[in-house]
């Protein structure tokens, strides 16, 4: 019977923590959205960067363009990066014909990148959903 | 302690039985005819049982294997047969948890009756729950690991009324086997491991126990043998690079699969993923399904405590993984915690119902105490089938034959020996099921096809059409891919025949599209359209139209040519309709009229044709429809002409003989 006491006391406690993050959950989305479903998106893409993309072209020797998509480095690995982009969250496959490089034209490596880069990808969109793209360039863009 | 078996009365076999049922008919009723976009993998998963092949990561073999037997059946096509294969497994899951919560409720908690009408509402509850419904009636994996999930617990329940060694490995085996219809399923056995020592401490210190713990959990999860033994059958780039032909190919192609997606949010982010959790559970179940279900986890807590952290330990991990998922289809992964969530409500509501029974008792004693208990019981279990009538309309995709109309007239349209770009992946299963399955139009190659490699004489040799626009297929990296510059740059994509698509996530829209170097017959110096129609939206006239093919049966397409000038180049956007129906949503000249312009001349000086095939829906009755325009931006709709339609032939049919 203690045991059992134990067991409810601490599944007791677990339980009232699950409400507590629940309600603080709560808390912080309407302190960020108010009471709307503006922050109810599956795929948040976070803080995405505002980018006039009409103003970015490719570097010089490049065929000249638009960017396909524009936005802050989320994280990688070896097959690719995650973009919060205006447009939603997109990943970036990368294969062994895609150049990373600075806006400048120096080479750069995909470990170079780090969380928040802004970068400008230039390549084909994999996924009719247009939320994956293959890369042919990767350019990290000046920070604002 | 009493056998919770036992409890298991021949009335409640009868009524999860009677559940199931119910539940099957409204799945039935609303199940997809075929093919669908309903889900990114739906089209895939309906045609690789058939096969015998690999499906994506993390591979599914246990659905493959139990969706070979369903293809078996012999009604309706394979992906028809597929989705059947969802609903049985949804309405055995149904059934599954009515008995969970029937062995869970201890006697002297409630009177029969209470006890019986709970477990029915939740089982109805999550039987009508919009995302479970919604995977109940296409070709997934959530309906068949949902009905796994429950066995999985009704035998884990069994071996606690007996600790026997054999009903544990009978467990394990089936828990293990539910690992090849979801790998999250792993993420429950600290839970389980939690619960068993809680039951039996002493079952460690077994070597018996042991041996069949761990040979039943073995056994089921050897189905994953089968990843290598079909790697193979992979060639897909994707895939390929992760094929599990070696232990870190395994790993890659099992648990380390989509690694971009999992834990994919900082922590600061996190509130706002919960909140999204919320707002799922509230979809499914209310904010009064909420309330039950955190009243019923503490009224697990107090009466049954050992199955509160087997049941909240299987929540707690699921919810945690979950939440910091990344994908666009994210409502279904949590399927898992909605069944778990459906227990916690049976829980509350008997609470509930005890506070109001005791009530009624102090009100009236005797008879009319007892036959108003009754009564509180019948109105409780009634109230679970709110649902069905709340979300029916919703759920139903029996109209959903967008796909198979399609891609039915494109097979008829195709010419000899040409060639068909399409999707990769899973993606293209839209079209990769209809030769894969039944052989359709072998004479058409399919260069994304996984099992082919096409060579540029292969594309060559016939004419070159496309279902997705070029952006997305001209990848070099893929096998299936196009040869490297197979396709000019310069190429024109017309487009020739326009299908029907309402909004879904995975497509955008359906056209087959005609690829060459020739510019499209775009612009003509004048036209005399057989209907006369002069209609002016601004800065664009609608001059006339020609029809063709009436009668037409339905689920066939129409010729329609649309003769338009306009003052200035700017996008218009117009859609069809036939009566009410929108048909499909286009802008005027399909993409290519700036590149005219740049290109071949003016566009703006003569009349703009647009000449291409409409794909008339098989739900669309029999009878004459008024053909309708309507311009983006105008409230005016035109009508251009009746279309008489007419069903000689059945949808199921027609599509199986245009199939092959």
């Amino acid at each position: 019977m203690v045991t059992n006491r134990k067991l409810i006391f601490a599944g007791g406690v677990v339980l009232i923590l699950v409400l507590i993050i629940g309600a603080f959950s709560l808390g912080v989305y309407i302190g960020r959205y108010g009471v709307s479903a503006q922050g109810l998106h599956y795929q948040a893409a976070g803080d995405a960067p505002q980018i006039d993309r009409s103003r970015l072209t490719r570097p010089a020797g490049f065929p000249e363009g638009e960017a396909d998509v524009v936005g802050l480095v989320r994280g990688g690995n070896r097959d690719g990066i995650q973009l919060a982009t205006q447009q939603g969250p997109k990943w970036i496959e990368v294969d062994a014909n895609t150049s990373v490089m600075e806006i400048s034209g120096s080479e750069l490596g995909l470990k170079d990148l780090r969380p928040r880069d802004l970068v400008a990808i230039f390549g084909e969109f994999s996924v009719d959903d247009g939320s994956t793209l293959l890369a042919t360039y990767i350019v990290r863009l000046p920070q604002r | 302690m009493t056998e919770i078996l036992n409890r298991l009365k021949r009335t409640d076999l009868f009524l999860s039985l009677a559940l199931a049922i119910v539940a099957f008919l409204a799945y039935i009723a609303a199940l997809t005819p075929s093919l669908s976009y309903q889900s990114p993998d739906g089209n895939e998963l309906a045609t690789i049982p058939y096969v015998l092949g690999l499906t994506h990561p993390p591979g599914y073999p246990l659905y493959t294997w139990l969706g070979k037997i369903f293809t078996w059946l012999p009604f309706g096509d394979v992906a028809y047969r597929m989705n059947l294969m969802s609903a049985i497994c949804a309405a055995c899951a149904v059934a599954g948890l009515y008995l969970i919560v029937c062995m869970l409720l201890q006697p002297h908690v409630a009177s029969s009756a209470l006890r019986r009408a709970s477990a029915a509402f939740a089982a109805l509850m999550l039987a009508f729950s919009p995302t479970f419904w919604s995977q109940a009636v296409i070709a997934e994996v959530y309906a068949a690991n949902a009905a796994m999930i429950v066995i999985s617990l009704l035998l884990l329940l069994r071996w606690e009324t007996r600790h026997r060694d054999r009903d544990f490995f009978l467990f394990a085996l089936v828990y293990g086997l539910s690992l090849g219809t979801h790998i999250s399923n792993l993420g429950f056995a600290p839970a389980i491991a939690l619960y068993v020592l809680l039951t039996d401490r002493s079952v460690v210190k077994r070597p018996s126990w042991w041996v069949a713990a761990v040979a039943g959990f073995s056994l089921g999860a050897a189905q994953y043998l089968w990843l290598p033994l079909r790697a193979a059958a992979l060639s897909e780039q994707g895939l390929l690079r992760n094929a599990p032909l070696s232990l870190k190919g395994f790993y890659d192609y099992t648990l380390g699969a989509f690694p971009q997606l999992k834990f994919a949010f900082e922590l600061s982010e996190l509130p706002d993923r919960v909140v999204v959790y919320i707002y799922l559970l509230w979809n499914q179940f209310s904010f009064f399904g909420i309330l039950l279900g955190v009243a019923g986890l503490f009224a697990l807590l107090c009466r049954r405590t050992r199955h509160y952290y087997l049941l909240m330990g299987m929540y707690l991990v699921h919810t945690w993984f979950f939440i910091q998922y990344r994908a666009f289809d994210l409502e279904v992964f949590f399927i898992p915690a909605h069944i778990l969530w459906a227990i916690f409500i049976a829980f509350g509501m008997v609470e509930v119902m005890r506070i109001i029974e005791s009530w009624l008792r102090r009100l009236s004693a005797g008879q009319t105490a007892k036959a108003a208990g009754w009564t509180l019981a019948f109105v409780v279990a009634a109230t679970g089938f709110y649902p069905l009538t709340k979300n029916f309309s919703s759920s139903d995709r029996s109209d959903d034959v967008n796909t198979n109309d399609f891609y039915a007239n494109v097979w008829e349209y195709l010419p000899e020996n040409s060639t068909l770009l399409s999707q990769g992946g899973v993606m293209g299963y839209d079209a990769f099921y209809w030769q894969l399955v039944y052989g359709t139009r072998p004479d058409v190659v399919l260069p994304a096809l996984p099992t082919h490699t096409p060579s540029l004489a292969d594309i060559q040799t016939g004419k070159l059409f496309s279902t997705t626009p070029l952006n997305g297929i001209n990848r070099n990296r893929t096998p299936g891919a196009l040869p490297k510059d197979a396709l000019p740059a310069d190429v024109w994509q017309t487009p020739v025949l326009v299908g029907n698509l309402g909004v879904t996530r995975t497509r955008n829209r359906l056209v087959l599209y005609q690829l060459g170097r020739e510019a499209p017959y775009l612009v003509v110096d004048d036209a005399q359209p057989e209907i006369e129609i002069k209609a002016k939206f601004g800065n664009l006239t609608l001059l006339g139209a020609d029809i063709s093919g009436d009668p037409l049966e339905s689920g066939a397409c129409l010729h329609l040519i649309l003769y338009w000038t306009i003052q200035r180049l700017e996008p218009v956007t117009l859609t069809t309709y036939l009566d009410q129906q929108p048909l499909e949503t286009h802008e005027l000249g399909f993409g290519n009229l700036p590149r005219y312009a740049t290109e071949i001349g003016s566009v703006t000086d003569g009349v703009i044709v647009e000449d291409y095939w409409l794909v008339v829906p098989s739900t669309v009755r029999p009878g004459p429809h008024m053909l309708n325009i309507q311009i983006q931006g105008s409230e005016k709709s035109l009508e251009i002409d009746s279309v008489e339609v007419i069903n000689e032939e059945e949808t199921m049919e027609r599509w199986l003989r245009i199939a092959n």
